[in-house]
């Protein structure tokens, strides 16, 4: 079982005119569940979604950038978003889950997902 | 001045667990707010993997810094109960640096860390980014464990300085490509100073670089090659020191023995010994981003009489010190003056 950490804010410094800072939903972490993610890592700025049944490892492919066809002086891919998968956060929650999540705006919570809810960029 | 908050990261309550929980959180830009954001790393237990520095607007004076506090750090030379990474993987694995400035490069400053390397290309470089990026590596300690791996890969960044670590690799297998710090262009011109460095493929390797590198007061010993790649600036290189004949620069000393310099090379504790050629042999760099302490954080313009190469200063006043190092330090040092 594991854990990914879902960015559920704008961090307080943030600067979203810079392409590749971390956007609102994206998957920021992956931890093996039951590991505490540290006292600051709750809401409002992360939420916490359990994954049954994939260990940590075999979720170490979220955590991939999306590449772009731009090189860089040395000839090599450079990057055109920081983080690729993001959590689907308007549209598949189960009913009362949105509620839930906007409610609970000081400390941590666990929801229980399946990748399905997981999105990828182009 | 600018607003430092310091955040701790550590698997043991801390504030946050990983380096990327931690830089998501604090990414943002610094310079409109006259910030400094400082990540303190806890010795909580092995951190297994760094993060990617990306989505930020630094300068050097609002910054990001990543330190570990005085209780967890190393003692100058591999310390198995302070705080420390083991990286392993393919490209990309250690701290890698995107995008930290706008218009202007920004600073990451790296510092006081371990790192025990398998196959991992390296523990800094600019991975799929343009290359604007400036960086300080200061008194940190990278043993590569076997396989292909580099200590410090400085590819593609900015006006980084390089000071004060202590590299080495731990195997013999000059076939496999590893080097201590390898520096690949671009915008401007590298400072690597001070730095001791054991045992690799490459001790430090000029690879086509497009600004050439400032290099002083390096030991590179033991090496296939000890200052490798392309040919180095000597108006930019001195008082290196190297077990070949390559270390670059004016005054630099080659051809001397590695077991004469450092305290336990089979244990690689790298701290100069007494007697070692490397004493007072090094030039007097000021204090740009801390070049000035050493390995074990003693500052090095406490010393009046001159600094030693690497990076551990063994030569110190007299005051409850090893004067018979101090002495022969000066007599070596009046000796160079009059030759």
């Amino acid at each position: 079982m594991s854990a990914l950490i879902i960015l559920m804010a704008e961090p307080p410094n943030s600067n979203l005119a810079l392409p590749l800072s971390t956007k609102k939903y994206d998957v920021v972490e992956i931890l093996p569940d039951g590991m505490n993610p540290g006292e600051q890592v709750c809401l409002p700025i992360f939420l916490v979604l359990r994954v049954p049944d994939k260990t940590p490892q075999e979720l170490q492919y979220l955590k991939e950038p999306v590449m772009s066809p731009i090189l860089n002086v040395v000839g090599k891919p450079t990057v055109k978003h920081l983080h690729r998968f993001y959590y689907n956060y308007d549209s598949s929650l189960p009913s009362g889950t949105l509620d839930e999540i906007n409610s609970y705006s000081d400390g941590w919570l666990i929801k229980d997902i399946s990748l399905s809810d997981i999105k990828e960029r182009d | 001045m600018a607003t430092e908050t310091i955040k701790s990261v550590g698997s043991s309550g801390r504030d946050y667990a990983t380096l990327a929980l931690w830089e998501a959180a604090r990414q943002g830009d610094l310079v409109a707010g006259n910030l400094i954001e400082t990540a303190e790393l806890y010795a909580d237990s092995i951190f297994t993997n760094c993060c990617t520095f990306a989505g930020w607007t630094t300068n050097d004076t609002n910054y990001i810094k990543v330190t570990v506090p005085a209780s967890q750090r190393h003692a100058g030379k591999w310390t198995a109960a302070k705080q420390q990474f083991y990286l392993e993987g393919g490209v990309g694995a250690g701290f890698n640096v995107l995008q930290i400035g706008t218009t202007n490069p920004g600073r990451v400053i790296l510092e006081w860390m371990q790192f025990s390397l398998y196959d991992t290309a390296g523990i800094v470089g600019n991975f799929g980014g343009l290359g604007l990026e400036d960086v300080t590596i200061r008194n940190c300690i990278a043993k590569k464990i076997d396989h292909w791996s580099e200590g410090f890969f400085i590819s593609l960044l900015g006006a980084s300085y390089i000071l004060n670590n202590t590299l080495y690799y731990l195997g013999g297998d000059y076939a496999q490509q590893h080097t201590g710090i390898d520096v690949v262009k671009y915008r401007t011109a590298n400072i690597i100073s001070n730095n001791t460095i054991y045992g690799f493929q490459s001790g430090i390797n000029n690879n086509g670089s497009s600004y050439q590198p400032y290099v002083k007061n390096n030991i590179c010993m033991g090496c296939a090659t000890d200052f490798a790649g392309s040919a180095f600036d000597a108006s930019r290189c001195s008082n290196n020191m190297s077990s070949d004949a390559t270390a670059p620069g004016a005054n630099s000393l080659t051809s001397k023995t590695a077991s004469n310099q450092f305290v336990d090379v089979a244990n690689f504790d790298l701290h100069l010994k007494a007697g070692a050629d490397a004493l007072l042999a090094g030039v007097d760099l000021g204090n740009t981003w801390g070049v000035n302490n050493d390995i074990d954080n003693y500052d090095r313009d406490a010393v009046t009489v001159g600094w030693d190469i690497g990076s551990h200063q063994l030569s110190r006043p007299a005051a409850g010190g090893d004067f018979k190092t101090f002495s022969r330090g000066v007599c070596r040092g009046v000796r160079r003056s009059m030759a």
